[in-house]
């Protein structure tokens, strides 16, 4: 249970840091991409660092 | 490389490794992010709002080749390269240094092996941004969220059996390459319409 709350926390803790970036760069900068295209490409960020535990 | 977790989080204090770790993480995201995003803001100088509809068009076209990879829907070879992080650099440098260089090294994300299609995006829409912010954020969140994933890893280790976290970590490859393609589907849609 301890080690599934610890699991749960790091990947809240990637979800949160990559929102605030996408909130941070699409939002408040006057990125020529758009908001949600940054959003998009960071979430992709997100989803493909998170799965590349495995790699060397 | 990842057979190293054992060793590197076995010597030292584990959460201090940990946090060294994604550190390096962050950093090396963070400086392959400010150099494709200067790369950017050239190529945007040099092609003004052209680079906007090359992005619209190259980023959803290269996810599309990428998931089609992934997801085992097309059979061609994997871009990639075979160098690995040196496994000889905690001895080389020292401990946290060492610890330090390999997230470094993983979150710069072209400098070693590249297991999903997808990662080559990463990079390619920093660039094709033309905005320092946005590929830096792209880029960080993409070494940071890979350095997590060590923590994770290590994380979800019961005692020291590191060999089995290992085991498992490569029994989850396929359908986390299963995962990214359809990601990077839904995310091609999403910049086309959007």
């Amino acid at each position: 249970m301890a080690r599934s709350a610890h699991l749960g926390g790091i990947l809240g803790l990637a979800g949160l840091f990559g929102l605030v970036a996408a909130a941070l760069v699409g939002g408040a900068a006057d990125a020529p991409v758009g908001t949600l295209q940054v959003f998009v490409l960071v979430s992709l960020s997100l989803v493909v660092g998170l799965s590349t535990a495995a790699s060397p | 490389m990842v057979a190293q977790i054992g060793p590197l989080v076995q010597v030292g204090r584990k959460k201090t490794a940990l946090a060294i770790h994604v550190l390096g993480g962050i950093a090396g995201g963070a400086t392959i992010g400010l150099l494709l995003g200067f790369g950017g803001l050239l190529l945007r100088a040099a092609l003004g709002d052209t680079l906007d509809t090359i992005f619209v068009i190259v980023v959803p076209a290269v996810l599309l080749y990428a998931a089609s990879v992934d997801l085992g829907l097309l059979r061609l070879p994997h871009l990639t390269w075979v160098r690995q992080t040196p496994g000889s650099w905690p001895c080389s440098m020292g401990h946290y240094p060492g610890i330090f260089a390999w997230g470094f090294d993983l979150g710069l994300g072209v400098t070693t092996r590249i297991p999903y299609q997808s990662t080559l995006v990463v990079p390619l829409a920093a660039l094709l941004s033309g905005d320092l912010a946005t590929a830096v954020a792209i880029t960080t969140v993409y070494g940071a969220a890979r350095a997590l994933a060590v923590v994770a890893a290590v994380q979800s280790v019961p005692g020291d059996d590191y060999g089995a976290a290992c085991d498992a970590i490569q029994e989850r490859v396929v359908p986390l390459k299963k995962l990214v393609g359809v990601t990077a589907l839904v995310i091609a849609a999403l910049i086309v319409i959007s």
